[in-house]
């Protein structure tokens, strides 16, 4: 009787185990739970200084060539960029629209390349950008927009979400 | 029934529901979210992201340690203070300053904060927009007393920010905000919009 009770309690233990292994969420890579999250800055534009938010959010690895294999290390991302006056150049319009592209992780830092999506917010005469830039292991973003005119972006990371 | 009649019910109606919603607001608290500008401080150019929202229900006293208290019981003093009880929250959130283009050695700093959120509205105001939703008046302020960590460069700072918007038709594009002191000024922030969950 003895022994029947410990079998039973083994399998048990097994087939949870094995339930657990199963339902266990596959984890991300720590460079890429750093990467995500909302970045705050400004950038130059031929108009002035404007202010920039941008929320970066994984999707997941890009298929390897093989048709097979995930690339965990080249990223989809998406997210939201907006785009607002700041004090220096109050007349600057703001807006918002939908972005998305890759993420290329590396050792010391990610390089982004996004493209616009869908406006959220549109302002009158303003176009949206692309954006290119590398995101260090602190947190801080460095590139421009892919517009002509813009340039000397820099962001902070502010929260992971 | 004649065209008089069915205006004098339509007249006593809008009174009785002026009665009864003397005091009251319009659910609506748009001040929530996520705004973002730059400002001004003794410093340069300093960026700011301000994420707020509501807290929950302020009781009269906590109200009244804020706002400060009339002289007497009654009269429109009275009237205006219960109006502005009514349409007062409390608020919490987060504020975050970072570098900008112009200043890139601002500090990086986030802090938690905590306040009173507080619509503005006469009487007369929230009367009307009882009847036209569309007449909703906001202007709101809000209170934030940033929590006490906060760096030595720019301590004291407290923020006092108002929306205007007569015809209140959220999003609320633009919040003008006040710092108190002298350290920084001409904080003007912009609605963010948020990525879908």
């Amino acid at each position: 009787m003895k022994k029947i009770i410990i079998l039973g309690v083994a399998s048990l233990l097994i087939a949870s185990s094995a339930t657990a292994q199963e339902t266990a969420p596959v984890l991300k890579p720590l460079n890429v739970i750093t990467m995500t999250g909302t970045y705050a800055g400004t950038f130059l534009c031929t108009s002035g200084e404007m202010g920039m938010t941008l929320s970066i959010r994984d999707i997941g690895g890009t298929i390897n060539p093989d048709g097979k294999s995930v690339n965990a290390n080249t990223r989809l991302i998406n997210g939201v960029l907006n785009f607002f006056p700041t004090v220096g150049n109050p007349s600057a319009p703001h807006g918002a629209f939908e972005v998305g592209g890759t993420a290329e992780i590396y050792n010391y830092f990610t390089k982004v390349k996004l493209t616009p999506g869908k406006w959220l917010d549109k302002p009158e005469n303003f176009g949206a950008s692309g954006l290119e830039g590398m995101i260090s292991k602190k947190g801080h973003f460095s590139g421009k927009p892919t517009a002509s005119g813009c340039h000397t972006l820099n962001m902070i990371k502010l929260r992971t979400q | 029934m004649n065209r008089a009649s069915k205006y004098s019910i339509g007249v006593f109606g809008t009174s009785f529901l002026f009665a009864m919603n003397a005091f009251a607001h319009s659910p609506t608290y748009a001040y929530e979210g996520q705004f973002a500008g730059t400002m001004i401080c003794e410093s340069g150019e300093v960026g700011v992201l301000l994420h707020i929202e509501e807290a929950g229900h302020i009781t009269r006293g906590e109200f009244d340690r804020v706002m400060g208290t009339c002289r007497s019981g009654s009269g429109s003093c009275n009237i205006s203070k219960n109006l502005k009880y009514v349409g007062s929250r409390k608020v919490k959130g987060t504020l975050d300053f970072f570098p900008t283009a112009s200043n890139p050695k601002a500090p990086e700093t986030r802090f938690e904060i905590t306040g009173t959120g507080t619509r503005q509205e006469t009487e007369s105001q929230s009367k009307m927009a009882r009847i036209d939703p569309r007449l909703l008046n906001i202007y709101l302020e809000i209170n934030s007393i940033i929590t006490p960590d906060f760096p030595s460069d720019l301590s004291g700072l407290e923020f006092k920010i108002n929306i205007n918007s007569p015809l209140a038709k959220p999003p609320y594009n633009k919040m003008f905000a006040q710092v108190n002191g002298h350290q920084c000024h001409n904080l003007t922030l912009s609605q963010i919009k948020e990525a879908n969950p």
